[in-house]
């Protein structure tokens, strides 16, 4: 091979060797974790996404951006899951990011919803919820783009699929679990709840437990809410103890047997109690803990959000409230979602 | 031999009253006012190499006061103030985007902790302390003067960060003149503007009216587009505006009395942030104010004395059409100040100050109408024992409505190194306060009555320097090293709710150096201009004893720049003038732990212009180039400002002083 031959082979390679050097190391790595929502400072357009490794003990910030090259938006609010799919929620810049859960890669946006909250998910759709609007929007899981709207009658926040019926709560200034039937697509009914009905989940035995607020000014005093889904009536209402209170973020373990939720730390409860505990099962201390997840290994993973101006802390306890570990995450790190292989 | 130069006699004082019982009484009974700093230097040694101008008596104030040059407020006549401060000043302006809300913040601290005041007059707005310096267009002023830090305390009330002062003097003698202005610019920009006055021997009217109007469609880049940094428009930025201010004013021979009046009125679109998406939320906002006051000052043998009665109307209004949510705002304002003055001797007098302000504000978020009542006094006492020196001391006493204020203090003095004034230094040591706002106290939810004021601690050193020489070139160089220490900064803290709630929540260490230079060199037929002002200030976090493990403990304040500088240069010659003005803003953190900031921004402006008289018409034209590099930047994250922009300033005077001039020539 003559020389300029040889020469302009080699530069071939290596040209070809430079435009195939990006970094295929994944962002994160495989296995359990969670994935944290950082919803970042209000108006900055700073969200981002963190994933915290319970096998390594370590945290991965910016995985959004970091894929990207570009920031995720204003107030990731909430994630839904479907397969390897994720569907990021971004509230305040009114898009939903479809991402690869194990890349970040995104697959595409959705534009144009109005101050979108929450996501479920059924079939090929979601459902999502609006802090704005009287319409839950829905949500071509394959196309990534709206499909149609569900007209609720009222703003949204939480949503619940159960027995083929959304349950959708009317947290902003509500008092109400709205549900409809999704194959029609109507309006069935509205459960009286107390004020700000702000989270919600099924337990084990199918029961929908939602927890109000009692409303942002302390209107009344809050309390957790026991619904059937199947007959819609009201089952149970475990009050809280004065109007002060400030509880949030109710969860359930995964056996669906103990509710989590916070309220001057995290208290913890069976299904089957009739009142409230009175004990703080970790309490919160100096910290203003703000969101909560129990892992399917009864891990506790609560969030700092501190003064809403500076990267918050993310913490884990084991099942025993004991601390294992705190690691800075993003900006007012907040939703988190249980990862597992 | 000490000489009395009427350059450092006060302004407002600079009068005589034959009626000196009469102040006597209304000083007994009316709170009362009068300018403690300008009169400091009003005995002392005659500098005859220094031009006898406004500025020389700002320089031997014992602490930062700073006078922006005519020229320049001229070229940015067709601008908000907001715009004017960026360029020509030290002062840290932060905007919502063109048009946008502005505030401006001076050596660290916030916006609201700058008061502004317009003939004398506190325009802050009760309600939230801020003043929107976008609102204010340059052409409603005729001088600007800055005190940096809170160390005057010839006001009402102490503001901590600094003072900006807007004034419409009278120009007696200047004949009668009219003029009507066009300014058009990028983006259908358009601002007309009219104005008639008449400056007699003993009397002065003034009126102006003016119209603001832009699309501010303008292009910018969203770097974090979905699909990649794109060029979008930006939306919903409309602006209209309008104003008509009057002044009159009438002087006798040893007294003087001004009435000014000031609507104004505007109707803005809030574009929303750009947060990967350009953001609309159909935000609108209507700003309409009165404000009006009257001002009387004389000056009778030892004894001088002035009274300043006015008072302002606001009304604001916030519609959101996403949300449904929608803001009523009014305030209004009622002060009445007095002072009176005696010089004890040829080297030392004393002044006594008094005022009252009742502040009412009303919003939907307000359990009701709420209202405060403010009365200070101060007194002052002022020496040069020595020929080159110069000393003050000044305490003052607030007394509101459910709060306990700390009293207050200046103590400073100035030395001439040289005897011809060449070189000065001068250094000055303050306690000085800022009352919360009627926000921060009343707000449902977040308000907290039990607030403290904040109060700040500090002193300041610098080294001037000031040279006029015979061939008519002033070069100009001060230095300054400051320091401070504020306590119970307000915050708004997130609560347990998520709510956010007013505390008294941390402290905060200011250090900071200030370097402002300046020249005016004839250069044959050229006269060159040029100022170069610089400032670094480490504003951090002292304490905090909000949460735990709290990453701003020693962290600078968000939005406040590091470093900043601007520099301004022009040239005229006869009839053409040029020039340039540039500011250039080190990174701006946007968190509290400083993890996040904007870039460092610069930006650069041109402009040239033509000004032809024809005896007593003139005509006058000028042409502007705005970022001319065409910067990308934020004052505020995901608030784009526009990138180059042009306009054109058309204006046709009248003056039948003018002609005068010429017909003696």
């Amino acid at each position: 091979m003559k020389l300029p031959i040889k020469i302009s082979v080699i530069l071939a390679l290596l040209f070809t060797a430079a435009c195939e050097s990006h970094d295929d190391t994944p962002l994160y790595p495989d296995g359990d974790g969670f994935l944290i929502l950082n919803e970042g400072k209000y108006l900055d357009g700073n969200g981002s996404v963190s994933f915290y490794s319970t096998e390594t003990n370590e945290i991965y910030n910016d995985l959004f951006s970091a894929a990207n090259n570009r920031a995720l938006g204003d107030i990731p609010s909430f994630l839904a899951v479907d397969g390897d799919r994720g569907f990021i929620v971004v509230n305040n810049s009114g898009t939903i990011e479809a991402v690869n859960l194990r890349t970040m890669e995104s697959l595409g946006t959705i534009t144009g919803l109005d101050s979108p909250r929450q996501m479920v998910i059924s079939g090929r759709k979601g459902y999502v919820s609006s802090l704005n609007s009287d319409k839950v929007t829905v949500v071509d899981l394959d196309k990534i783009e709206i499909s149609g709207h569900l007209d609720v009658g009222s703003t949204s926040e939480a949503v619940v699929i159960a027995g083929g019926r959304l349950f959708s709560a009317h947290w902003s200034g509500g008092s109400s679990i709205v549900v409809i039937d999704l194959t029609s697509g109507n309006a069935i009914t509205s459960i009286a709840t107390g004020l700000e009905p702000e989270s919600m989940l099924l337990d084990k035995n199918g029961k929908l437990w939602v927890l109000c607020t009692g409303g942002w000014m302390g209107e009344e005093i809050p309390r957790i809410v026991r619904i059937n889904p199947v007959t819609l009536e009201k089952e149970a209402d475990l009050f809280f103890r004065t109007v002060d209170d400030n509880p949030s973020s109710l969860n359930a373990n995964a056996a669906g047997d103990t509710l989590y939720y916070l309220d001057e730390g995290v208290r913890r409860m069976p299904v089957t109690a009739a009142v409230l505990p009175t004990e703080v099962f970790i309490p919160e201390a100096e910290r203003r803990f703000y969101r909560l997840l129990v892992s399917s290994g009864g891990l506790i993973a609560v969030t700092d959000a501190k003064d809403y101006m500076q990267k918050g802390d993310f913490l884990v306890y084991d099942r025993r409230g004991q601390l294992i570990d705190t690691e800075q995450a993003g900006i007012i790190p907040g939703f988190m979602l249980h990862m597992q292989d | 031999m000490i000489k009395r130069s009427s350059a450092y006699i006060i302004r407002a004082l600079s009068s005589r009253l034959p009626l000196s019982a009469v102040a006597v009484l209304l000083f007994l009974f009316l709170p009362a006012r009068a300018t403690g700093q300008d009169s400091f230097t009003e005995d002392t040694v005659n500098i005859s190499a220094v031009t006898v101008t406004a500025r020389a008596a700002s320089r031997l104030s014992p602490y930062t006061v700073v006078r922006i040059e005519p020229d320049i407020i001229s070229v940015h006549d067709g601008n908000d103030l907001a715009t004017l401060l960026r360029t020509a000043s030290l002062l840290y302006v932060k905007r919502y985007g063109n048009h946008g809300l502005a505030s401006v913040s001076v050596r660290g601290m916030s916006g609201s902790h700058t008061m502004v005041t317009w003939n004398g007059l506190t325009i802050n707005t009760p309600g939230n302390g801020y003043s929107d310096f976008s609102d204010i267009p340059v052409m409603a002023v005729t001088s600007v003067r800055i005190t940096s830090g809170g160390s005057d305390l010839d006001d009402l009330t102490g503001y901590i960060g600094g003072k900006v002062e807007l004034d419409t003097d009278p120009r007696f003698n200047s004949g009668s003149e009219a003029s009507v202005s066009l300014s058009a610019g990028s983006y259908n920009d358009y601002t007309p503007a009219v104005s008639v006055s008449f400056g007699g021997e003993h009397t002065y009217m003034r009126l102006g009216a003016w119209v603001g109007m832009a699309k501010n469609n303008f292009r910018f880049i969203n770097t974090d587009a979905p699909g990649g940094a794109v060029s979008e428009r930006r939306s919903n930025a409309a602006l209209a505006s309008g104003g008509i201010m009057s002044d009159l004013a009438y002087r006798m021979k040893e007294s003087q009395v001004s009435l000014h009046l000031w609507y104004n009125d505007s109707d803005r679109e809030l574009p929303g942030p750009v947060t990967t998406v350009q953001q609309n939320f159909g935000e609108r906002q209507t700003d309409r104010s009165f404000r009006g006051i009257v001002k009387y000052s004389s000056e009778h043998g030892r004894l001088m004395a002035d009274i300043t009665a006015g008072g302002s109307f606001d009304v604001n209004r916030y519609y959101n059409q996403a949300s449904s949510i929608n803001g009523d705002n009014s305030s209004s304002v009622a002060t009445v100040r007095a002072g009176l003055g005696y010089r004890i001797t040829e080297k030392s007098s004393l002044q006594i100050l008094a005022g009252n302000s009742f502040e009412k504000a009303n919003a939907l978020s307000y359990d009701g109408e709420e209202q405060r009542n403010i009365f200070s006094m101060s007194l002052a006492g002022k020496s040069n024992p020595l020929p080159r020196l110069n000393l003050l001391v000044q305490v003052r006493q607030t007394v509101t409505t459910g709060l306990k204020v700390a009293p207050e203090f200046t103590a400073g003095a100035s030395w001439m190194l040289s005897g011809n004034g060449e070189h000065l230094i001068k250094a000055s040591l303050s306690r000085n306060n800022k009352l919360p706002c009627i926000n921060d106290l009343y707000w449902i939810p977040g308000g907290n009555p039990d607030l403290s004021p904040e109060s700040s601690m500090g002193g300041e050193a610098s080294w001037s320097f000031l040279r006029v020489t015979p061939a008519g070139a002033r070069h100009s160089l001060d230095l300054t090293l400051h320091a401070s220490a504020v306590s119970n900064l307000i915050q708004w803290m997130p609560g347990e709710t998520g709510l956010w709630y007013a505390e008294n929540v941390r402290d905060v260490n200011i250090t900071g150096a200030e370097v402002r230079a300046g020249t005016e060199l004839p250069v044959r037929n050229w006269k060159l201009q040029g100022s170069l002002n610089y400032a670094f200030t480490r504003s951090v976090t002292a304490e905090s004893d909000f949460v735990a493990n709290d990453r701003s403990v020693g962290r600078q304040l968000i939005y406040a720049p590091l470093n900043h500088a601007n520099l301004n240069a022009s040239a005229t010659r006869k009839w053409f003038s040029s020039g340039m003005s540039a500011a250039w803003e080190s990174r701006r953190y946007t968190t509290s732990d400083n993890s996040e900031w904007l870039p460092s921004a610069f930006i650069a402006d041109l402009f040239a212009g033509a000004d032809f008289r024809t005896g007593a018409v003139g005509f006058k034209t000028e042409f502007i180039v705005s970022n001319v590099l065409g910067t990308a930047t934020e004052s505020v994250r995901n608030y784009p400002m526009p990138l180059r922009t042009f306009k054109i300033k058309l204006t046709l005077t009248w003056s039948d002083n003018q002609k005068k001039h010429e017909t003696t020539d």
